[in-house]
Formats: structure tokens, C-alpha cells, sequence
């Protein structure tokens, strides 16, 4: 039974689902096999990007995967990504853009060996709580995707930075990045690209829809709060975890929160139909938001969708962006029962 | 005999027999391919097993929407740039990777896996060997054994539907996530034993048509010395 909780006033009311967070060693005694074998779902490791014009084998209402750094707009198409679930890039540092269809999260992730070499990734053909399991090259440590955390090997216990990125469509994606480069299905492998494993998510069908319970076996009791597989924007921010109702952030537009004693804010994207998530502070102060505003009540700045001040006092000036994903809500609940949820 | 003696002296003949099934497989496989029609039967089977093979896979995908023009110029053929490293690299146990793509058509793409093909055309072929040999056990043994051959044909049917259990998976997902969501735990653990197990059930299913072949062979050969032996008695003059 949930404990209602206001987490914040004027901010959006959170239940705690009640649960204490798996250690490390309770996720990696339940690694179960996923079927393919080490690397069997092979990472891509010299990806080439096209311009958006060449991309002729993306329709409009296919899924990507946006992430934007410096200015510069990148696209991972879902229909190499699942085929692939990691690509080992370079973008201004080197990143791993990684994956999960099973789970429907994708995050991207910067790490160091002790020696301090990036780490690249591959995947394991393992699975926990139906979430990639990931193995780094330089030390063979064991990473699940939703944890970003090290579970096994000489790195055990050692976090990686993640990097949020943008579930979207291409039509969308483009017109909001027309300069965007594209992920090119030339992977270096022969794959049947343009069909899907697992369903479909245009329309919503198979693996994908809502109602359908996972493949695999999960950790802990099941929640019946959601869906199986309702998506909830998952946060992160330093033990607090929330997940929140995509389809809330979608209706309200701003959404404010908090994760712990962090102030946050959800913003609706409808130009590349997409939640982002910032802590709500600028300039050393806390910004208060109210539900479909997008101008803070605190300096009476008006911010885009994307995070920046557009008008008023603090233009110019950017919200920094909280750890969040898009994630499957079964999912998100097996690795964090400690979760607050905001419907 | 007592009763462990008499166990003992059962395996041996059992041991025998099958050791002497085993001996004369070939020569009786031999006898069936000799027959043109049995012939082009077991190579016909071979070959649509094959195809099943590789399309169970995934390796000859076809696309409704013809989706492949997205992808490729039709026709194309692409070779993957390390395909020497790849020929033989697993992707899962008995699931190896293509090395190249063939684009036919908008509508039909076949991925090039040599270690997909070899297995398929292996599995393929014992399929093709029994069912020719059942053909063939048939038409020797017409008036005795019919039932007993076609049932080792019949008898071929689960090892044969195993050979698919690769892609097990796939085909759960085509049932429906929620038949796929209680199945697939349990056919994942087995996966790596049933292909093998498999092969080793038609090649037993081959081994086993062949001695009641042997058989059935013998008792005809018998039936035909009696019969001899009854027209000579009734060629003698009575006494």
C-alpha cells in the first residue's frame, strides 16, 4: 500500500511505492540469460552519420532517439538501435548511446577506466529485471543499463555519468534540427533493419503495448500502480528516485516536482513530442513553477520547452537538466521499488 | 538365467542390433538414393526445410510493405566489411552471423549466414535421408510393413519441428506477447539442447527406419524361401 506524500508545495503530489532499493549483489544474483550470446547483439563501434537529406531510409513517424551537445543535434534512429542497443560514439567526448527494448529506455553514458581510458561497451546477451545488461571492454565489468551502475567485475560499485536523451519522430526531430546528422544503417553488419523483434511502435503493438507483461523474469513483487509497460520519465537525483507519468507531463505541459530536496520541473516538448526534465534553479535561486506555465513565479522568466529562458529577467540563461529516461514502468519499479510516482 | 544375467545378455543384443542397424544405415541410404525419384524427393525436402530454416531465422526476411529500398538498391548484394572474422562468429547458440545482404526485391532481403546455412542444410539433409529411406522401405516392403515405414516417417515430425527451436522466441512473439511472456523462460535454458537433440532424433529416426528395414527385408526373404520351398513339395511326387 502506497503512503501519500506532498513532496513539495505547490509542487505535484508523489507516492512512495514502499520497497528498499536490491544491493548490487541482489542485482547481479539475478542475471538471467536474454538468449543471444556475449555480443551476440553486436554494439556499433564505427558508426557513420548522414545529413538529414541523405537520410531517405527514415520515414517521417519512424522513432529517434535526439541528443543535442554544444548546438550540434544528433539522431539514433530506433530501427539500427535495435538491432544493436549500444553505440560506442564520439560526440565533442566519447559517449555510449545505449538502448533497452525490452525495457524502452535509452540513455547515454560517459565513463573511466581506473587507468583513465573511456570505457566502450558491448553487450552481454544477459538481462536484469529484462534491462540490458552491458559489459565495458577495458575492465569486463558488468553495467545494467537502468542501474549505470557497476554490478560485477574490478569496477563493482563504480557509477557512470548518463546523459539524458530524447524519445521523438523523425519528422518531428528534423524540423525542430534541420542541421541534425543521422545514424546511418551502414553499422558494419547485416541486419534486417526497418523490422522490429519485438512489435511495433507505430502503431503501439506486440512486445510494446501497455498491458503486456514483461519477457522475462523480474525482481521483487509486481506494481499495479501502472501498466506493465506505461512509459514513466524515470529521475535520478542522488538517491531520490521518481518516476512520472509520461502521459501526465504530456497533458499539463510544466509540471513541477521535486526528487529528495531537489526542486525539478517537467516540460512538454510538443515540437519534437518529448518530456524533458531540469532542476528548476537559475542563478543560485530555486524557481517556482506552476502547472502549465511555463513563466517561473520566481523571476517571472518565460522558458522554451527545451529549457531555456526565452523572456524576462534571466534570458538567455539555460536550466540544467536533471537525470531522467524514458523508461518502461515495470521496469523502473523492479530496479528502484523505492521509487515516488507521480501520476 | 537369473534376472541380472538375463538384463545383461538383453543389452548385449540390443547393443548388436544396433550396432549392426548402424553398420548397414549407409548401405540401406545408399539403396534409396539409387532410386531417381527418392532421389529428388530427399534433395526437394532437403531444400524446403532449408528455406523454412533460414526464414525461421530471419535470414530470407520478407517485407510486406517492401521496406528494402529504404536500405538498398534492388537488386544489391553488400558484403560486411570483416566478413572473413564474421563467417563463423555465434550470435546465440546455433545462430551465427550473416556476412552479407542480398537485396532481391523490395519485398525479399536473404542475409548471407554460412554457419545458418550449413546447419540448416545438415538438419535439412537428414530429413531428406529419412524421408527417402521411409520411400523406399515402402515400396520394398509393400505387402508386409507398410504401416511400420510410414510411421517412422510420421515418427521424424518432432525432430524435425525441433530443428526450429533457434528461433523459438520469434515464433512465441508471433503467438502473442503474453503466450511468449510464460514460454519463453522456459525454452531460452533449453535452447542450446534442442538442436542438437534434434539431429541426434533424426539420425536415430535414420538409424531406426534402416533396422526395420533390415527386418523387414529378412522376413520377406524368408516368406519367399517358404513359399519356394511349399512349391517344391507340391512339384514332388506323392509317395
Amino acid at each position: 500500500m502506497g503512503i501519500w506524500r506532498a513532496v513539495s508545495d505547490g509542487g505535484e503530489t508523489a507516492v512512495r511505492e514502499p520497497g528498499a532499493p536490491p544491493t548490487l549483489d541482489d542485482f547481479a544474483s539475478n542475471v538471467i540469460s536474454g538468449g543471444p550470446g556475449r555480443g551476440g547483439i553486436p554494439a556499433i563501434n564505427r558508426p557513420e552519420f548522414l545529413f538529414a537529406e541523405r537520410a531517405t531510409f527514415l520515414q517521417d513517424d519512424d522513432l529517434v532517439f535526439g541528443l543535442v551537445r554544444d548546438g550540434e543535434a544528433r539522431a539514433y534512429p530506433q530501427l539500427v538501435l535495435v538491432w544493436h542497443e549500444i553505440v560506442n560514439d564520439v560526440f565533442g567526448e566519447p559517449l555510449a548511446v545505449t538502448y533497452c527494448p525490452l525495457t524502452g529506455s535509452v540513455v547515454a553514458f560517459r565513463g573511466t577506466a581506473p587507468d583513465g581510458r573511456p570505457l566502450t561497451f558491448n553487450t552481454t546477451g544477459k538481462l536484469v529485471n529484462s534491462n540490458l545488461l552491458m559489459f565495458d571492454r577495458e575492465t569486463d565489468s558488468e553495467w545494467p543499463q537502468l542501474l549505470a551502475r557497476a554490478i560485477s567485475g574490478p569496477q563493482k560499485g563504480a557509477a557512470l555519468a548518463e546523459i539524458p536523451l530524447v524519445w521523438s519522430t523523425w519528422e518531428r526531430w528534423r524540423a525542430a534540427h534541420p542541421d541534425t546528422r543521422v545514424l546511418s544503417p551502414n553499422t558494419g553488419f547485416a541486419r534486417s533493419y526497418g523490422s522490429d523483434p519485438y512489435g511495433s511502435y507505430m502503431p503501439l503493438g506486440g512486445y510494446y503495448h501497455p498491458t503486456t507483461p514483461p519477457l522475462f523474469p523480474v525482481m521483487g513483487r509486481r506494481s499495479r500502480r501502472f501498466d506493465h509497460k506505461e512509459v514513466v520519465v524515470g529521475v535520478k537525483a542522488g538517491e531520490a528516485r521518481v518516476a512520472v507519468k509520461k502521459l501526465t507531463v504530456e497533458r499539463q505541459g510544466v509540471l513541477p516536482f521535486e526528487a529528495g530536496r531537489m526542486p525539478l520541473v517537467a516540460f512538454w516538448d510538443e515540437g519534437v513530442a518529448t518530456a524533458r526534465v531540469f532542476e528548476s534553479r537559475a542563478s543560485g535561486r530555486r524557481l517556482r513553477f506552476r502547472r502549465g506555465n511555463l513563466r517561473d513565479a520566481t523571476s517571472g522568466s518565460t522558458w522554451s520547452p527545451a529549457g531555456e529562458a526565452e523572456k524576462g529577467p534571466l534570458a538567455g540563461q539555460r536550466l540544467r537538466p536533471a537525470v531522467f529516461l524514458d523508461v518502461m514502468w515495470f521496469a523502473w519499479f523492479a530496479f528502484f521499488p523505492q521509487t515516488e510516482v507521480i501520476r | 538365467m537369473t534376472r541380472p544375467y538375463e538384463l545383461v545378455a538383453r543389452l548385449g543384443v540390443g547393443a548388436d542390433e544396433l550396432f549392426a542397424a548402424t553398420r548397414a544405415t549407409p548401405r540401406h541410404v545408399w539403396g534409396a538414393l539409387s532410386v531417381r525419384r527418392y532421389r529428388v524427393g530427399a534433395a526437394a525436402v532437403a531444400l524446403v526445410y532449408l528455406a523454412l530454416y533460414l526464414f525461421a531465422l530471419g535470414d530470407v526476411d520478407v517485407s510486406t510493405s517492401g521496406r528494402f529500398d529504404r536500405f538498398a538498391s534492388i537488386p544489391s548484394a553488400q558484403v560486411v566489411p570483416d566478413w572473413q572474422e564474421k563467417a563463423f562468429a555465434a550470435r546465440a547458440p546455433f545462430l551465427y552471423e550473416p556476412v552479407a545482404a542480398v537485396y532481391l526485391l523490395p519485398q525479399l532481403a536473404f542475409f548471407v549466414s554460412v554457419g545458418n546455412i550449413l546447419l540448416g542444410s545438415g538438419l535439412g539433409l537428414l530429413l531428406g535421408l529419412n524421408v527417402a529411406l521411409a520411400l523406399h522401405a515402402a515400396a520394398r516392403v509393400q505387402s508386409c510393413r507398410r504401416r511400420g515405414v510410414y510411421a517412422s516417417a510420421l515418427g521424424v515430425l518432432p525432430s524435425f519441428l525441433l530443428g526450429f527451436a533457434c528461433c523459438a522466441p520469434t515464433f512465441l512473439l508471433a503467438l502473442g506477447a503474453n503466450v511468449a511472456a510464460s514460454l519463453v523462460p522456459i525454452f531460452l535454458p533449453l535452447r542450446s539442447f534442442l538442436l542438437p537433440l534434434a539431429a541426434a532424433l533424426m539420425g536415430g529416426m535414420l538409424v531406426w527406419s534402416a533396422r526395420r528395414l533390415q527386418a523387414a527385408e529378412r522376413e520377406l526373404a524368408a516368406l519367399r524361401l517358404e513359399a519356394a520351398a511349399t512349391r517344391r513339395r507340391g512339384l514332388a511326387p506323392a509317395q
